[in-house]
């Protein structure tokens, strides 16, 4: 099972020596990156409104599974989805 | 340079069709950026770009790869590299395989086709349409092995490669895991590439919307075929060796694959099948022999120049070991002339003694001095070309005979490439992206302006006041701007057919042609000649026809056999009527700018005539090179040399670049150009030029001037005038060549008026005017055009004594067939009535109307309303599937009375039913007249009586209106009132303001200036009105060239 948040939630992250998450801070929580499970990358809507994002799914210290995304158009980064 | 640590092995240029996002070039540029060395071209089922790629690579220090992606049974994808010349045979054998046995566009191959011809080949597994790819996606693993073991035995170990890819797709890192434990445990190696399709990042828009386009969808539409992400470019070792860090031999395997692919497409030594000689006979010793013959046919005694001519060809011709292309050739024409297909060669190869002798070409080179090392250069490593133009109706039955002669398996005809222009940009951008046809519709329909950007065309035309900066119109405007010139599709080529001895199929890969039958060469042909193939033109010439045909009707109205050949080149009226521009109808000289240019030139001898068709070429009206020579023609301007070694060049057109061989013989003179060099220049200037070709060519050019003490701006200044030329001018033997065909139609137009225009009028469309510009100036020309009738016309227009009847084939929508049922059932007797007609011939009703609206049923004597009213009676009785059971009414059409049409609307339907107006009509002007008169508007009849500069206002018919491409922002409207034609120059500021006015209105008003130059005379607008009251459609009876 895995929640979709409604509205990504807006993250700071810190990021490795290849643009990966090492850590990041959301919501009042900071969480330690220890693995990157998968990434990848989504372009669509080029012709409107352009979605640019890189996917990292992540597992934190505390063993949180989760997909955070870098938003390449408004350079930033977002948690989208917790796996339960 | 040290190799690469990684070569990408499986990119898609644009020539992978509305797939690929970037061309060649642009590809091997950025590969050039990444230090690459090596790099391989894999399109779709074919090698389309594999020449382009190949010559590119090779010019930027690269080694090019050549490959294919070819799409198997099942709809399975397999790349495949081609080891050596034998891979690249088998490469070939593969893709014709798989695009002959399916139909268009539809290419498959079978296992049992892969089987027979995998030599000498890398075979890498695919994309993730690939089958093993395909499987483990699935999850079929069973599948997946027992395809990766089937590859693996059909290419031999060590050439078959499990492919890796990853595009960051959620799936593919999974993939690559299990791809590569299946080569691990089959023993087999892997291999990284990125199934590239665009050279950088920002092309991933272009290649998604190429997609959208060729899968018929809006940008809306998912679609699997469509690509996720961004990440298909060509990626740096860096990139590539991050995303297959756990498998650094993907990456180094590139290298070793690399290393082991090496194909040199030079396949020179696979020209001409040899030629079936008479016993006894060497190639060689057979064409003396005809040339021999030929000399003593051709030339009186003494002989001695041309002896000693053919004698130093033929030295040349054996050097190159092309016996046996000029026997083919010749063979060619021999045939030809048999069946009595008129047939004459052009260009270059006019330049040859040996051509002339074997009647190959018609124009004597030792008369007019032409250059023979301009066709043949013995240093020079390009194949000769031979272009030869047959009349257009026959020239399919030349190219069945070279089928049947050569065979199926070593002959081909050349394809060419479908290039986006600017209103299919439009469409397919716009569609793709979802506009509303009507938009598009109006977009395309009104781009009409060369120098006009394509983005200040959209902004205009759809008045958008700023809304081009939103996102939809400005990804439309710039990937309308992209996509231009880029290959759409594969069409046959005007007339290049190849012949090869090894058989063709294992040379360029062939592909099915949409006409029925036919097949063509996925290389187009400059690749054809750059890989040193022969390749021969059969072209279509209708003005060929036209004479054939005028020909045929002379012998039979007066008895006499004209032989063009033994028509003398210097007939005083000839050169007459030149003079004056009266030239409607002739070939090469009828457009509005050679109209304009012969009453200047007034040529006086065939050698003008010459010099005329060479001029209004683009080269020498880009080198502005036209008006110069016609001040110095006569006499308003000094004739100089920019340097004195160009005198003996120049001498005999005064000074100015009229011709191609004077391009080269400068190039020799100032920078010392080898005559390989020079022809290397020429070649560099065509319609494809390479940039960096032109710029080394231009450095040896000016390092070449220095060392021989040219002055650097002069220099620069002969570099700058040869540049803007060659490729886009005649050679002095073409333009020969040429010169002949338009002196010969001259000469019919002159002497045998009627034969001349009814040969006209049955080959259109042809040259510069709508056919309704024809039948009036036939009018002027004292040759009436009769009008159609049932009873009296024959399928095609025929001369009646010295006037022509219209065919009954002109009549809109009638076809050949039911012109030629109406004749034959005519030997019956003539038809008495309508309903005679009607049930002689039973032909569909709207074909009927057709016939009696425009006038071919007025023998009769009956209105043709009453005939229409007829027709319907004749109809409702005879037709059985009446969709409607009868009322029983009583219609009282006895009394019905049916006025006659008024002569305005019987002109009116003589143009939108036949396309022109019969002689006891008048021109539609005539029926604006009075209203003009009434508003100072006078008739072009007068025009020659005024003084220059004056101010005037013409009124006419639309008929011509073109924008040349050497003067972009100027338009040309050509007017026709019932005295003949007027040309109006339109300013581009004027253009601009009256653009729709333009492109709609049949008739038009111009309040100008007169501009005259001696007997030549133009209006220069001022302002322009749309003339009302003729309802003749703009469409009807204009050419547009613009």
């Amino acid at each position: 099972m895995t929640r979709l948040l409604r509205r990504p939630i807006k993250i700071s992250v810190a990021i490795d020596d290849r643009g990966g998450p090492r850590s990041f801070y959301g919501s009042g929580n900071y969480y330690e990156v220890v693995e990157v499970c998968n990434t990848w990358r989504v372009d669509a809507d080029w012709w409107k409104r352009r979605i640019a994002r890189i996917y990292y799914k992540v597992e934190t210290r505390e063993g949180l599974l989760c997909d955070l995304y870098l938003d390449e158009v408004k350079d930033a980064w977002y948690l989208e989805r917790i796996y339960d | 340079m040290a190799l690469a640590t990684y070569v990408e092995l499986h990119a898609h240029t644009f020539y992978s069709l509305l797939d690929g996002a970037s061309p060649p070039e642009a590809m091997l540029d950025r590969a050039v950026e990444l230090g690459m060395d090596c790099f391989a071209i894999t399109d779709h089922d074919g090698l389309y770009g594999a020449v382009n790629f190949w010559l590119a690579a090779r010019e930027r220090g690269i080694k090019p790869i050549i490959g294919a992606e070819l799409t198997l049974d099942g709809d399975f994808h397999l790349m495949l590299l081609a080891k050596n010349l034998r891979g690249y045979n088998s490469l070939c054998r593969l893709i014709s395989c798989a695009q002959l046995s399916h139909g268009k566009g539809e290419a498959s191959l079978s296992l049992k086709g892969l089987e027979e011809y995998a030599h000498d080949l890398i075979a890498l597994s695919g994309c993730r349409r690939g089958e093993v790819a395909s499987y483990l996606i699935e999850g079929r693993h069973e599948g997946a092995y027992e395809a990766a073991t089937r590859y693996a035995s059909i290419f031999g170990e060590g050439n078959f490669y499990i492919e890796l890819q990853n595009h960051l797709l959620p799936d593919e890192a999974v993939l690559c895991a299990e791809m590569v434990d299946l080569a691990n445990s089959l023993g087999l190696p892997y291999v990284a590439t990125n199934n590239v399709h665009y050279a950088s990042r920002d092309g991933y828009e272009l290649q998604d919307l190429l997609v959208c386009i060729k899968e018929r969808s809006t940008v809306e539409e998912p679609s699997e075929v469509r690509r996720p992400n961004s990440e298909y470019f060509l990626k740096s070792y860096e990139e590539m060796a991050a995303l297959f860090q756990s498998y650094p031999k993907a990456i180094s395997n590139t290298v070793e694959i690399a290393k082991r692919c090496e194909v040199d497409l030079g396949l020179r030594e696979y020209g001409l099948p040899s030629f079936p000689l008479p016993e006894g006979e060497t190639a060689s010793s057979y064409l003396e022999k005809l040339c021999r013959e030929g000399v003593e046919r051709k030339y009186g005694p003494p002989r001695q120049k041309a002896w000693k001519q053919l004698d130093h060809e033929l030295s040349v011709i054996r050097r190159m070991n092309l016996e046996t292309y000029f026997l083919t050739v010749w063979d060619i024409m021999q045939w030809a002339k048999e069946k009595g297909i008129p047939a004459q060669g052009r260009g270059s190869a006019a330049n040859s003694l040996v051509a002339y002798v074997l009647d190959i070409t018609k124009v004597d080179p030792l008369r007019y001095n032409f250059l023979f090392e301009r066709f043949l250069n013995p240093q020079g490593s390009s194949t000769p070309d031979i272009d030869i133009d047959f009349s257009t109706k026959h020239r399919e039955e030349v190219i069945k005979y070279v089928y049947e002669r050569y065979g199926e398996d070593h002959t081909g005809m050349v394809c060419t490439y479908y290039t986006f222009k600017r209103r299919q940009a439009i469409r397919d951008v716009g569609k793709a992206l979802g506009f509303p046809e009507g938009v598009l519709d109006r977009l395309a329909k009104s781009v009409d302006h060369w120098a006009e950007s394509l983005s200040d065309h959209i902004v205009t035309e759809m008045n958008l006041k700023g809304m081009e900066k939103s996102l939809p119109w400005e990804k439309f405007m710039s990937l309308c701007n992209q996509i231009l010139h880029y290959p759409r599709h594969l069409g046959i080529h005007v007339g290049g057919m190849v012949i090869t001895s090894q058989p063709l199929v294992e040379l360029v890969p062939l592909e099915k042609a949409r006409m029925p039958g036919r097949v063509v060469t996925q290389y187009d042909k400059d690749w054809i000649e750059e890989i040193g193939l022969i390749k021969i033109d059969l072209l279509s010439l209708r003005t060929l026809s036209l004479v054939h045909d005028a020909l045929e009707m002379i012998e039979e109205n007066h008895g006499i056999r004209i032989d063009p050949e033994k028509i003398s080149l210097d007939d005083p009226v000839v050169f007459e009527t030149l003079q004056k521009g009266d030239s409607i109808g002739m070939f090469q000289v009828e457009s509005r700018a050679q109209r304009n240019t012969l009453p200047r030139l007034l040529p006086e001898k065939f050698e003008d005539l010459i010099v005329e068709v060479a001029l209004i070429r683009p080269g020498p009206l880009q080198g502005n090179m036209v008006h110069p020579y016609l001040r110095r023609r006569q006499g308003r301007e000094k004739v100089i040399y920019l340097h004195p070694s160009l005198e003996s060049i120049l001498e005999d057109t005064m000074g100015i670049i009229i011709f191609q061989e004077q391009v080269m013989q400068v190039a020799m003179a100032i920078a010392g150009f080898s005559a390989a060099e020079a022809d290397s220049l020429r070649r560099a200037m065509s319609s494809k030029r390479s940039r960096w070709e032109m710029e080394k060519l231009r450095q040896r050019f000016m390092v070449g001037a220095r060392l021989r003490g040219v002055e650097e701006k002069t220099a620069a200044e002969i570099f700058r005038q040869i540049a803007g030329f060659a490729e886009f001018g005649f050679c002095r033997s073409h333009a020969a060549a040429f010169a002949q065909i338009v002196y010969l139609t001259a000469w019919l137009k002159i002497y045998y008026p009627a034969e001349f225009y009814c040969a006209l009028l049955n080959n259109q469309p042809m040259g510069f005017y709508h056919v309704s510009v024809v039948g009036n100036d036939a009018k002027r020309h004292g040759v009436k055009i009769l009008p159609v009738d049932v009873n009296l016309s024959e399928e095609r227009c025929a001369t009646k004594g010295k006037d022509v009847r219209i065919g009954l084939s002109y009549v809109h929508g009638l076809g050949e067939r039911t012109a030629r049922l109406i004749v034959e059932e005519r030997k019956n007797g003539p038809y008495e009535s309508l309903h005679d007609f009607y049930q002689r011939t039973r032909i569909k009703r709207r074909r009927l109307e057709n016939l009696i609206m425009a006038g071919a049923m007025d023998g009769w004597q009956i209105p043709r309303r009453e005939l229409l009213w007829k027709l319907g009676l004749i109809y409702d009785e005879g037709d059985e599937r009446a969709p409607q059971e009868k009322l029983e009414l009583t219609f009282p059409s006895q009394k019905v009375e049916f006025s006659p049409l008024s002569p305005l609307q019987e002109t009116i339907l003589d143009y939108s039913i036949l396309g022109l107006t019969t002689s006891d009509r008048q021109h539609p002007m005539c029926f604006l007249r009075g209203r003009l008169d009434k508003r100072g508007v006078i008739s072009t009849a007068v025009l020659q009586d005024l003084s220059d500069d004056v101010p005037v206002k013409v009124a006419g018919l639309v008929v011509v209106k073109q924008s040349p491409a050497t003067v972009r922002d100027l338009l040309f409207v050509t007017l026709e009132d019932e005295f003949g034609l007027v040309d109006v120059i339109v300013w581009p500021h004027i253009w601009k303001s009256n653009r729709r006015l333009i492109r709609r209105s049949a008739f038009l008003m111009v309040e100008g200036t007169l501009q005259k130059q001696g007997k030549v005379i133009s209006i220069l607008a001022k302002r322009l009105e749309e003339v009302r009251g003729a309802t003749v459609k703009q469409s009807k009876v204009s050419r547009n060239f613009h």
